[in-house]
């Protein structure tokens, strides 16, 4: 009863942009470096806030460190494959951000290496349209660019 | 809700951007290089600091028979990847005889009619010069310098009897010979290619006895050579990789073929191997050992000519050749 207790006055609270407040153990705080570093700074009884983070992406990433702690490597390996294979792009490249913001060393390993599978073979546009990025070389500097790479649009996936 | 839509507009920051390039093969970063600035110095910056280029072995295919039609694959060790150059049909290269290396970034064509040799980095470009006046069966051709030498490190060429490890050095500027020196690392070792190791003079021995191969070893000659040279020894390929290159190898140890570049050596069979054999020394003295399956190297490529070379390859002279596509297999 009283380990309960001070289980649960340990727990952290967190706020997300989207205001929904998730508590989490010390365990699963630990594992996000920027976390770490606000209950340091924090009264520990406040709500942490977290401007950049939304609720699902939180979510997901509480779902990952607590799944994770599987008791084989095998076990590791095939939850992660089905954690990846579950998440759209939109969710992928949205949850990349928020792993990013939160350090989350682990994710920080595995994320991009599905990011990076993302990026293979495809055309500039369409990572320009995917990842939300806005061209900002000179028309000329984009002339120079496309005659430098011309092969590099041959055979890019239809996407 | 303003707050929000911040949120999932943010692009991806820069140190992340560049975590996701370093698992990106080459090949595939250069799309990701133009789709705006921001992106473009984290390529770079990632190419710099997280997952540098690394020198590609080169894997050219030469079917044996009439118009020997060549096909050109690329191993890039940075990411583990085989890569399949393809040309325009137009630009497809064409030889009449076989194609060669020395161990060397040099790729060439000898016959009493013909000499042409390409220094290119993707042997897509070929010069065609007068035959020698003699000519070989078995002749060394090198890249000294600017120089093109018939018969490798820095201006010097290293001719060695693999057998014996007796090697001259010739210095085509001054047209200089030198040597013999004796660059058999101990009584154990059968046979020796030399090669280099970043500037290091290096040797790889093949260890053993009579027909017996027992492994394969890296030396660097420290100094100078001279009257007491002196051998340190870098590294052993492990047990499991001597018998995927050379075990049970009924064509002899000539068909072991050791190419150098960079910090890397790469081991190969051509003959019989399906795996290649890649050591990369890192910071100067140690050996890291990998053996790959090399995609370019299968079934069909058993009755064709298949000869290797290695290239440092660089994000610019990607860029500038034209007319080709690259596919990661």
């Amino acid at each position: 009863m009283a380990e309960k207790a001070s289980e649960s006055s340990n727990s952290i609270s967190l706020n997300t942009v989207d205001g929904k407040i998730f508590k989490v153990s010390p365990t699963i705080a630990n594992q996000m470096q920027t976390i770490q570093s606000l209950i340091k700074a924090y009264d520990s009884s406040r709500v942490i806030s977290l401007p950049h983070v939304n609720a699902f992406h939180l979510s997901k990433i509480i779902e990952y460190l607590e799944g994770k702690s599987a008791t084989t490597v095998s076990a590791v390996k095939e939850f992660e494959a089905q954690f990846m294979k579950d998440l759209s792009l939109k969710q992928l490249k949205g949850l990349l951000i928020a792993v990013g913001y939160l350090k989350v060393n682990e994710l920080l390993e595995l994320m991009p290496k599905t990011v990076a599978k993302l990026i293979e073979n495809k055309s500039v546009e369409f990572l320009r349209k995917f990842f939300g990025i806005v061209n900002d070389f000179t028309p000329s500097e984009e002339a120079k660019i496309r005659e430098e790479i011309a092969w590099a649009f041959d055979g890019v996936d239809e996407d | 809700m303003a707050a929000l839509k911040h949120s999932q507009e943010t692009p991806i920051h820069g140190d992340i951007l560049e975590v996701v390039f370093s698992h990106v093969p080459l090949v595939h970063l250069l799309p990701a290089c133009h789709v705006s600035k921001s992106w473009k110095r984290a390529v770079f910056s990632s190419l710099t600091h997280i997952n540098p280029i690394k020198p590609w072995l080169m894997i050219l295919t030469q079917c044996p028979r009439d118009p020997h039609v060549m096909t050109i694959h690329a191993y890039d060790p940075r990411s583990h990847v085989c890569v399949e150059i393809k040309q325009k049909p137009s630009m497809a290269i064409k030889h009449a005889s076989a194609v060669r290396s020395s161990h060397s970034t040099v790729m060439y064509t000898l016959s009493p009619a013909e000499f042409a040799f390409s220094i290119d980095p993707l042997h897509l470009k070929w010069h065609h010069a007068p035959a020698p006046n003699v000519c070989r069966t078995d002749p060394i051709v090198a890249r000294v310098g600017n120089l093109i030498v018939i018969a490798v490190a820095g201006d010097t060429m290293y001719l060695t009897e693999k057998y014996s490890g007796m090697t001259y050095t010739f210095n085509p500027i001054d047209n200089l010979w030198n040597g013999p020196y004796d660059l058999r690392p101990d009584q154990s070792v059968m046979f020796c290619v030399t090669g280099t190791l970043g500037k290091r003079l290096a040797v790889a021995g093949i260890v053993g006895e009579g027909e017996n191969v027992k492994g394969m070893k890296i030396w660097v000659v420290k100094g100078e050579l001279g009257s007491g040279i002196v051998m340190e020894e870098l590294g052993e390929m492990p047990e499991e990789m001597v018998e995927k290159v050379m075990g049970g190898s009924e064509f002899g140890l000539g068909s072991v073929v050791v190419t150098w570049v960079g910090e890397f050596m790469y081991v190969a069979n051509p003959v019989q191997g399906e795996e290649v054999v890649v050591c990369e020394v890192v910071n100067g003295g140690t050996c890291e050992w990998l053996s790959v399956k090399n995609a370019c190297m299968n079934e069909g490529t058993r009755m064709k000519r298949v000869v290797l070379s290695g290239v440092d390859v660089c994000f610019q002279n990607l860029q500038r050749e034209l007319g080709i596509c690259m596919k990661v297999m």
